[in-house]
């Protein structure tokens, strides 16, 4: 333990050796992470307006005119209970009646109609679907909602769920090959920039080489330095990231757009840290592992 | 200290060693003179590790060369020290830290390590250059930093690889000086050069001589 503590210091001491070099290389990782999570934010953001505008369902309900108005009421209660239901707007008779005369302009009136109002109680509820189970949450939700007591037709656009089932799978086969090209040509990027600032230490490494430095020795402060360069890398660039999306905030935040640029989920950071310090002490390992 | 039996080497089809055999004892210091190309530089890059032995057997300071593992061979670098023509100092690096290092790898305390390199340096004439550059010495300091570090751990036996090669007729002189006084506390010295003018400089010294990588002990 006291030997690792000792060798990680020893690579915190390596990193202001040559500190011009250092310097050198954490900005020019931190510019390639940081184009490389400027695109991971704008595919962010794509996904999440994409499931905002098409990933929402309505159905309009019908229920038997003759079921006592209790237990319609009941059953909305129970509907709003539903998991993925995001709202739920109900029409008794009247109300109904009313809104169709609002609709006409009140131009033609309606009263006449109320003692043998012909409209049902009818309820308007939108459901917010899962992606990738898109279609089968339609399915789901209209055989559910067909067998509820009293309700005599289910009404719903069979297009938009499929629609939204196929801009999300444009997204995935589109975007994320592309995305995992992109991924691999920044961590080549990245690699290589580590493996030519280690060119500087060649001389250093040699010399430990010849006077008994074990592997271990030689390697551990080598390998620590690069992973604490690609996590202050990464910081950096995250830094430059969230100023950026301060910067641009409200600039799709205007009618009507009303985009709001939303930040990386911790989910995304993490694996972001996590890919960065693995490509730079595997890079930083290929290049010392003769030593 | 050194057994050295049947020893072959070649870079593929050329064979710089052809079945050397010579034993050398504790103490003793030894010149391996020879021409350029003879493959003096070959056989104590064998002798410290550098390379793996092809053909032959090899026996340095305790250690089987042919049955050397990569755990093994930092524990050989510290019973066996080498010095270079071209000093393989760290330029970047003061002429302490320089001495010092051997000492760091070993895991030696502070404290000692700064007595133990400043006895050092100051038996090469080296105790007003402790924080200097090695890039701001000259080639004749260098190669006494070089020889420091090679001393500071005690070896039992020092490996020398032309290291006059790069020097004038008077500090190669001074420098054999310098290692005649640690061979006389009871270092083993190879020294290797094609420099024959310097034999006759070290009167104890036994002379293997080195031609088209074949041995003869003159």
């Amino acid at each position: 333990m006291f030997i690792i503590l000792r060798l990680c210091r020893q690579g915190l001491r390596e990193l202001r050796v040559n500190i011009c070099s250092q310097v050198m290389t954490l900005v020019a990782v931190t510019l390639i992470v940081f184009l490389g999570a400027m695109f991971i934010l704008l595919m962010h953001n794509i996904k999440i307006q994409l499931y905002e505008d098409q990933g929402d369902i309505s159905f309009e309900l019908y229920w038997d005119k003759t079921l006592k108005e209790s237990e319609i009421k009941r059953q909305w209660q129970m509907i709003k209970q539903f998991p993925s239901v995001s709202s739920i707007t109900t029409y008794t008779p009247n109300k109904a009646l009313k809104a169709l005369s609002k609709t006409l302009h009140e131009s033609v009136s309606l009263d006449w109609l109320k003692s043998s109002n012909p409209l049902p109680p009818t309820a308007v509820v939108t459901v917010k679907l899962t992606p990738h189970a898109a279609k089968k949450m339609v399915q789901e939700y209209k055989s559910r909602f067909e067998g509820m007591k009293g309700v005599k037709k289910v009404h719903f656009n069979p297009l938009h769920a499929q629609s939204t089932s196929s801009w999300i799978s444009i997204l995935h086969r589109l975007v994320w090959p592309f995305t995992v090209v992109l991924a691999f040509i920044i961590g080549l990027v990245i690699g290589n920039t580590f493996k030519l600032s280690h060119l500087s230490k060649r001389e250093e490494l040699e010399v430990l080489k010849l006077v008994g430095a074990s592997r271990w020795y030689i390697q551990f402060p080598v390998l620590f330095g690069a992973g604490i360069q690609a996590i202050l890398s990464t910081f950096f660039a995250l830094l430059l990231l969230k100023l950026t999306q301060i910067i641009f905030l409200d600039l799709l935040n205007v009618p009507p757009i009303w985009i709001e640029i939303e930040f990386l989920t911790f989910e995304q950071i993490a694996y972001m840290v996590g890919l960065l310090t693995f490509v730079s002490i595997f890079s930083s390992w290929l290049a010392i592992r003769n030593y | 200290m050194i057994t050295v039996k049947h020893l072959s080497f070649s870079f593929g089809t050329n064979w710089v060693l052809k079945d050397i055999n010579f034993h050398i004892k504790g103490g003793e210091f030894i010149f391996l003179s020879g021409p350029s190309g003879a493959g003096k530089s070959t056989l104590l890059r064998i002798l410290h590790g550098a390379i793996p032995l092809q053909r032959g057997h090899g026996y340095v300071a305790g250690f089987d060369l042919s049955k050397l593992s990569s755990r093994q061979l930092p524990r050989l670098r510290r019973a066996v020290s080498v010095v270079f023509q071209d000093f393989k100092v760290l330029s970047e690096q003061s002429v302490r830290d320089n001495v010092a290092l051997p000492l760091k790898v070993m895991g030696v305390a502070k404290d000692k390590i700064d007595r133990r390199v400043g006895a050092v340096l100051r038996g090469l004439n080296m105790d007003n250059k402790f924080d200097l550059l090695c890039k701001e010495l000259s080639g004749g300091e260098q190669q006494r930093v070089a020889i420091a570090r090679a001393i500071v751990i005690k070896p039992k036996l020092l490996l020398a690889d032309e290291p006059t090669g790069n020097l004038d007729e008077e500090l190669s002189l001074r420098l054999l000086e310098i290692f005649q006084q640690f061979n006389k506390h009871g270092t083993t010295i190879l020294l290797a050069s094609h420099n024959r003018r310097l034999l006759p400089k070290v009167e104890q010294a036994r002379v293997l001589g080195l031609k088209n990588g074949v041995l003869a002990t003159e």
